[in-house]
């Protein structure tokens, strides 16, 4: 326990930042325990030592000073910046990461077997058929008459989204082509050669007023048809875009192909290079090592002739 | 930019970034706080490097800044002398933690009393005379200690040590100088 005079006492050195450590931890105990402490003097002592420097003979900064200042803060605040567009960059790409692994397998549907009438041939049967009888009388084989095979309408995510009766896609379906009625070409001439252009008085017929008018009439079956090409239009667009993923795949699969072979066409030519650069330079090797080789065995033959002639025949020029 | 603001109110603006009111308060501030830094590193150019520095945690940290009481002034006086006694231990590797915000917030902002009178830069220049006269009106002895405490920043043993004297005969001294600063300015106010 600290005595309260004591605390008292070191008001002043506190004030000037003076205090031993282990009194300013005596100190920070004493008022972290909650004594009463004497703030307002502390204040008085705080407020008198911060008035030392006044005493002091003012010295003027250099004004360059001012200058590198704010040249430290601009150059902080470039740094601050450059660091938070880099932040933002980075937080930008881990979010298009995050988004690409997100994105799911593209879902492709599932393949159908259409189950048909159409007997399947039996490898036994193939056995069964005596050999001199494979020649056979065309007129004699009769095909078997298709029945109409209705469909059975695929329940797919994509689809099942899209409310419609299967009655109406299969109408849809049908098609009908405009008959184009046929114009004989003799016809058509004489038509526009009877043809006189009209007078300024006589009115020509509002041919526009007549076709909106028949276009009101025909208005209901229109619409309903409008609706049904919208929901095969749906559907089309649906499975092209199936077909386009397929489609991309299989390219890109193709180009992971084409590069692998690529790879692989350059590595066997250098290998063969290779080979042909360390053949022909193997051959002239041994074949110049051959040469070599001839070339000390003259010169050992002729030296030992040499010595013969010269140890035969000492006294030969004497 | 208002000459005629406030201290406070400059600090206030510094801390929604406004850089005309660091200006302000650099033209203001810089010369006192020059006078007390060069005092402490003796020397120009560190002075003015540690300057710098402090303009600069002024900008960034303003919003940390806390002034218990109206007196930017005390806050500002002994901010500057805990970060050029920092810089000088520093440099005599006295200090080597790590300058962090955590040290700076503990060792560096001062922590003044709430019941610091409101004080700022005018009203000190104001009675700059009698602040005069009351430090120097002190004995020389008196007036070393002071020195060694407050610009050295030698603590009350350290001055013992150095001055050969004993840690009681300094405690004394100190106390008994700043009382008397603190009565004269009394008295020099009164009168």
């Amino acid at each position: 326990m600290i005595d309260e005079q004591k605390i008292i006492g070191m008001l002043q050195a506190k004030a000037l930042g003076c205090l031993d450590p282990i009194e300013e931890t005596d100190l920070q105990n004493y008022i972290n325990e909650g004594h009463i402490f004497s703030w307002e003097e502390l204040g008085q002592f705080q407020h008198a030592a911060s008035l030392l420097p006044m005493a002091l003979e003012l010295e003027i900064p250099n004004a360059e000073l001012k200058d590198r200042v704010a040249l430290r803060l601009i150059k902080l605040s470039d740094e601050l910046r450059s660091k938070k567009v880099l932040e933002e960059e980075k937080l930008e790409v881990e979010e298009d990461v995050e988004e690409f692994e997100k994105i799911e397998t593209p879902y492709f549907e599932p393949l159908i077997e259409i189950e048909s009438d159409v007997v399947e041939v039996q490898e036994d049967l193939v056995t069964d058929i005596n050999q001199d009888e494979i020649s056979f009388n065309l007129d004699e084989i009769s095909l078997q008459e298709f029945e109409a095979v209705e469909v059975p309408y695929p329940q797919t995510s994509v689809f099942s989204e899209i409310e419609v009766p299967v009655e109406n896609i299969v109408e849809q379906a049908a098609i009908e082509i405009p008959q184009v009625e046929e114009i004989k070409v003799e016809e058509a001439f004489a038509d526009a050669e009877s043809f006189t252009p009209p007078t300024e008085n006589e009115n020509i017929p509002d041919t526009t007023v007549e076709s909106k008018q028949v276009a009101e009439q025909e208005d209901p079956n229109k619409q309903m048809d409008l609706t049904k090409k919208s929901v095969a239009e749906k559907m089309f667009k649906a499975i092209e875009q199936d077909f386009d993923s397929l489609k991309y795949q299989f390219d890109e699969s193709e180009k992971k192909l084409t590069r692998g072979l690529l790879i692989s066409y350059v590595i066997i030519a250098v290998l063969l290079a290779l080979l042909i650069f360390s053949f022909f330079k193997f051959s002239s090797d041994i074949k110049s090592l051959e040469n070599e080789v001839k070339s000390l065995e003259k010169n050992l033959s002729s030296q030992l002739f040499n010595k013969d002639r010269t140890n035969r025949d000492p006294y030969f020029f004497s | 930019m208002d000459t005629k603001l406030t201290d406070i109110e400059l600090i206030q603006r510094i801390s929604n970034r406004d850089s005309k009111a660091l200006e302000a308060l650099y033209d203001r501030y810089s010369p006192v706080l020059y006078t007390l830094v060069k005092k402490i590193v003796n020397d120009k150019s560190k002075a003015e490097e540690v300057i710098a520095e402090i303009f600069v945690i002024l900008w960034q940290k303003s919003s940390k800044i806390v002034v218990n009481s109206d007196n930017l002034y005390s806050w500002l006086i002994n901010f500057t002398r805990n970060k050029a006694l920092d810089f000088i231990r520093r440099e005599s590797a006295l200090i080597v933690d790590e300058y962090n915000d955590e040290y700076q917030d503990k060792f560096i902002f001062p922590n003044l009393s709430a019941f610091v009178p409101p004080n700022d830069l005018e009203q000190t220049f104001n009675r700059r005379d009698k602040i005069y006269s009351a430090f120097h009106n002190l004995t020389e002895a008196q007036q070393y200690v002071l020195s060694l405490a407050y610009y050295e920043g030698l603590s009350e043993s350290d001055i013992a040590s150095k001055l050969n004297i004993p840690l009681l005969t300094v405690k004394s001294k100190i106390r008994v100088a700043l009382n008397s600063v603190k009565e004269n300015l009394e008295k020099e106010e009164n009168q």
